[in-house]
């Protein structure tokens, strides 16, 4: 009897270890622990059975970052650029910028085993010029080169229509992706009796991940590491990737989101509120942010929170108007409410990116301190990272950098003075006066009652943005209506901008350079103010004809010459001076990392690359990660 | 017979027009919507390109996209263009956000997923609604038609967002019995995929049948309490009919009328999808093929799937007119 009890508890113990030892599956089939399951940024895929580039193909689930390759990629951690499917920087074969050698690393093989080279970059070109107008992706490409020869079979030389003086961000990538060239495998594509209804369901790789398996209806796609990956271009990062299988799916709103955290369904996420960040670290410890200090958020993004105006309408024409706005804009309250006050402001209308530091930030600096309006008021104030530190110790917040470069790193470098009086001088000079009620109203005596657009509920960081500037606004005395508004309404806002009065978004961008930005704010963009027409550039209407030819001279300089720079930081003063646009700081990113079966993700620590899924540097993060050992 | 078929004629007729109004309506708003297609290519490419688009370019591809999507011309000869689409060659053109796939490839993958979840609640919450609202209504002074009453009231009320968030929380977290995220991998249909297509619906139906079930059950419980006083259904009682025979035969026969209407209305809105519960549940369907053609400004998407909804309200308006005098003997046409 004894015995058989023993053989008892033997067998339950037996059977306890083995399911203890059991490896934990994902829905999908795959061992979890050899599994990356990341949230994707647009939830659903419309298009997740097409990858033909150049068609309107999937966008968000995982192609960009794991499958197509690019001739030059982005080092985000530093805004340099990575030479991938190119062997080195474009080489410039004559002083007008227009023609270009684009030399390729022998030994890169396509997913079926065929190696890339030269004709396939050619056959891009050549093959979407033929279907320009029924590829949608094909424009930009085909606008920019007049002719493509082949020298070799790594080798190319290119003859472009206008000067480029970044040719290897524009035929590379910029940010977060491909501008206008990803190149097509010529064996496949040229058998196609139509490539523009080619949809390319199963796309040959010459990225590390080859597509497994998709969900027809666009909620996931899970890719899986090619067997052959060292023959991919990824063999250029020297990193062996750790991921067998990596799944990019709608894990639904938010709150399941949350849920899925905490079960450890989810890995990483896309924007997620603080909130709700906050509740999965309560439940699950190995759900991290990017940084373990104030204000943990992974701040370098490509473009700036700002509030635009339509500046051909009054009296937002006024800088006067727009200054007196900036004074009355409490960005203390602004960025507590949004994010607990976790934001790196920017009085300077660009992103505050580190690396923009020495080559912007700090040369500004004098010049911003020393600046003053019209009446002689100098608004800048550069305590004002400090000021903001105070307040948040004052909430309880024990994590703040230190006083000097940590804090000019993480919180900015000072921003305007929060000044009511100030403002009431301005508007009375601009001719705006307050009824009995103390109400602004414009100068032929109607209640001032601007529309403030921000997104709705899309993204909750501008929501509550623009609820607080409205807010401060308003006990300003100014009768302000906020609008929230969808996204679909949102882009068509920005595109005409004629519809109201101010939106708060990210207009500019000014990753590595701010010349894209300002080449837009060119008067030849402009339309009347009223116009109906989408605008083209200049999407501030910012009319300053001085500005103007300075932006022209400045396009006409190479960028690698000091003047270059130089004309770059006297357009920003110019910004300033008019008010061009309220900067107010970068987008915070706030994306939470689960370490529960990947580690390695990059920190402010270990900050070897932009923590964001979306963007194609994923990859560089893919090949950092490594398996935590958890079953 | 004359009656009839004169009736029928004028029906159909009414249904023609009826299609033709809505179908007409249908091609103006998404012209009204504050966004356009054009517009959301932009957006996108200006973000992936970094601003390195100069106005020259964005003009010229603002052009060309037109000319490829085909909403250039007057608006007059898009809806001509738009009619010959819906009544003579049913097909609603290329998505316009994911370019050049047929807008009716993309109905054609979510419709069975709709119209599968949607058809089973519907009707699973008709039936159980109105047999315990006919039981609650008939037996209105007993505790458990009480009861009955009380699960209605209590689930009705609330929103639907926090009711399937609550269900998700405790059969897919707390007692997680049920996937959080709906998973089923594509592939033919076999015996695995069938149940794998069950355990994966079920929370979403559940939550489905739960909420309009509450609504059936008020609805049915009221008619039969009101019906349940009529003078035949005292005479029957008085003249012994035993109570089963009187609830079935006389309370429920009658009081369901109505309910058959209501059922008819909910059956031709399911190819509307259910938005919050393919949000939540990360369903496959129709809502959220019609919530992404608003978001990117897809016109022709939008047309398709709207359409699909107006034709199948209209189809069942029409039939349960044609149909009602099966179950209602006074309106019968002679």
């Amino acid at each position: 009897m004894a015995k058989k009890k023993w053989l008892a508890i033997a067998a339950v113990a037996a059977m306890v270890a083995s399911s203890l030892a059991a490896q934990t599956m994902t829905e999908f089939g795959t061992p979890r622990n050899e599994t990356l399951v990341v949230q994707s940024f647009d939830s659903r895929s419309s298009a997740p059975d097409t990858f033909n580039w150049y068609l309107d193909r999937d966008l968000w689930h995982g192609a960009r970052m794991l499958c197509y390759s690019y001739l030059w990629e982005m080092d985000t951690a530093n805004g340099a650029t990575v030479n991938e499917l190119a062997s080195e920087a474009p080489v410039l074969l004559d002083n007008s910028y227009t023609k270009f050698r684009i030399k390729l690393r022998p030994g890169i093989y396509w997913s079926d085993g065929v190696e890339f080279t030269a004709d396939d970059i050619i056959y891009t070109c050549e093959a979407t010029r033929k279907n320009i107008d029924k590829l949608p992706g094909a424009r930009m490409l085909n606008m920019a080169w007049k002719t493509i020869t082949k020298v070799d079979n790594y080798t190319i030389d290119v003859v472009l229509n206008d000067k480029d003086y970044y040719f290897a961000q524009n035929w590379g990538v910029w940010t977060w992706g491909p501008n206008m060239l990803c190149p097509l495998p010529k064996h496949l594509y040229e058998k196609q009796a139509d490539i523009s209804q080619f949809k390319d369901s199963q796309p040959l790789s010459l990225g590390a991940y080859t597509l497994y398996k998709f969900d027809p209806n666009g909620s996931w796609h899970i890719w899986k590491l090619r067997d052959d990956w060292q023959r991919s271009s990824w063999q250029v990062y020297k990193k062996t990737p750790k991921v067998k299988y990596i799944v990019f799916m709608n894990a639904g709103p938010e709150d399941k989101q949350t849920l899925a955290f905490m079960q450890n369904k989810l890995d990483a996420a896309t924007f997620m509120s603080w909130d709700n960040i906050k509740a999965v670290q309560k439940r699950n410890k190995d759900v991290k942010t990017f940084a373990d200090k104030f204000p943990y958020f992974w701040n370098d993004d490509a473009c700036a929170f700002s509030i635009s105006f339509n500046e051909q309408k009054a009296p937002f024409n006024d800088k006067n108007v727009r200054w007196g706005l900036a004074l009355v804009t409490d960005v203390k309250a602004v960025t507590i409410a949004a994010l607990g006050g976790a934001f790196r402001v920017s009085a300077v209308p660009m992103v505050a990116q580190s690396w923009m530091k020495t080559r912007f930030f700090d040369p500004l600096m004098p010049w911003l301190q020393d600046f003053a309006l019209d009446d002689g008021y100098k608004p800048f104030n550069r305590n004002f990272p400090e000021e903001m530190k105070a307040e948040l110790a004052k909430r309880g917040e024990k994590n703040l950098p230190a006083k000097g470069l940590e804090t000019d790193t993480l919180m900015g470098m000072g921003w305007w003075k929060y000044d009511p009086a100030e403002a009431e001088k301005l508007f009375l000079k601009a001719g705006m006066k307050r009824n009995a009620d103390k109400k602004w109203c414009t100068p032929d005596g109607k209640v001032w009652q601007p529309v403030l657009a921000f997104p709705s509920d899309w993204h909750t960081i501008l929501q509550r943005m623009g609820f607080s500037v409205a807010d401060s606004w308003k006990k300003f005395g100014i009768d302000v209506i906020a609008k929230q508004v969808d996204n679909a309404e949102y882009g068509k806002i920005g595109n005409y901008n004629n519809m109201l009065d101010a939106y708060m978004g990210w207009p500019g961008g000014s990753y590595v350079t701010p010349v894209q930005f300002m080449q837009n704010l060119r008067q030849k963009y402009l339309l009347p103010a009223d116009s109906n027409t989408a605008l083209v550039g200049n999407l501030l209407r910012w009319d300053n004809k001085e500005a103007d030819k300075k932006i022209e001279a400045m396009l006409e300089i190479p960028p690698e010459k000091p003047e270059a720079v130089d004309a770059q930081r006297d357009i920003l003063k110019m910004m300033i001076s008019d008010m061009a646009d309220i900067n107010i700081s970068d987008i915070p990113t706030t994306i939470p990392e689960n370490w529960h079966y990947w580690k390695n993700w990059p920190t402010a620590n270990n900050y070897y690359a932009t923590p964001l899924t979306w963007w194609s540097c994923f990859k560089v993060v893919v090949m950092n990660l490594e398996p935590s050992g958890a079953k | 017979m004359k009656n009839f078929l004169n009736y029928l004629w004028q029906r159909l007729l009414t249904f023609f027009v009826v299609l033709f109004i809505g179908i007409s309506v249908l091609f103006l708003l998404p012209r009204l919507m504050p966004s356009d297609p054009i517009d959301n290519y932009l957006q996108r490419l200006q973000g992936s390109a970094g601003q390195a688009l100069t106005g020259e370019q964005v003009a010229e591809i603002r052009k060309a996209l037109g000319e490829m999507y085909g909403i250039q011309g007057s608006l007059i000869d898009q809806y001509f263009g738009y009619l010959k689409r819906v009544f003579v060659s049913h097909d609603f053109g290329p998505s316009l956000a994911a370019y050049p796939k047929p807008v009716s490839e993309l109905i054609n993958l979510a419709l069975p997923w709709t119209f599968g979840l949607m058809l089973v609640s519907t009707i699973t919450a008709w039936l159980l609604g109105n047999l315990v609202g006919l039981v609650a209504g008939f037996f209105h002074n007993r505790k458990f038609a009480t009861v009955l009453e009380t699960l209605g009231i209590l689930i009705y009320p609330i929103p639907y967002y926090i009711f399937a968030f609550v269900l998700i929380i405790f059969f897919a977290f707390l007692i997680p019995a049920f996937p959080l995220t709906f998973v089923v991998m594509p592939g033919p249909v076999t015996f695995q995929k069938i149940v794998d297509i069950i355990y994966n619906s079920f929370l979403p139906a559940l939550t489905l049948i739960l909420v309009n079930f509450g609504w059936n059950v008020l609805g049915m419980k009221s008619l039969a309490y009101s019906t349940k006083e009529e003078g035949y259904v005292l005479y029957a009682r008085l003249k012994g009919v035993k109570p089963r025979r009187i609830m079935y035969n006389y309370v429920a026969r009658n009081a369901i009328l109505p309910q058959i209407t209501s059922l008819a209305l909910s059956l031709g809105s399911i190819f509307g999808g259910a938005l919050i519960t393919e949000m939540l549940f990360s369903y496959p369907g129709i809502g959220m093929l019609m919530r992404s053609a608003i978001s990117n400004g897809d016109y022709n998407l939008l047309y398709g799937t709207i359409t699909i909804t107006i034709v199948a309200v209209a189809i069942s308006t029409l039939a349960i007119d044609l149909l009602y005098p099966l179950f209602d003997p006074r309106i019968r046409h002679r």
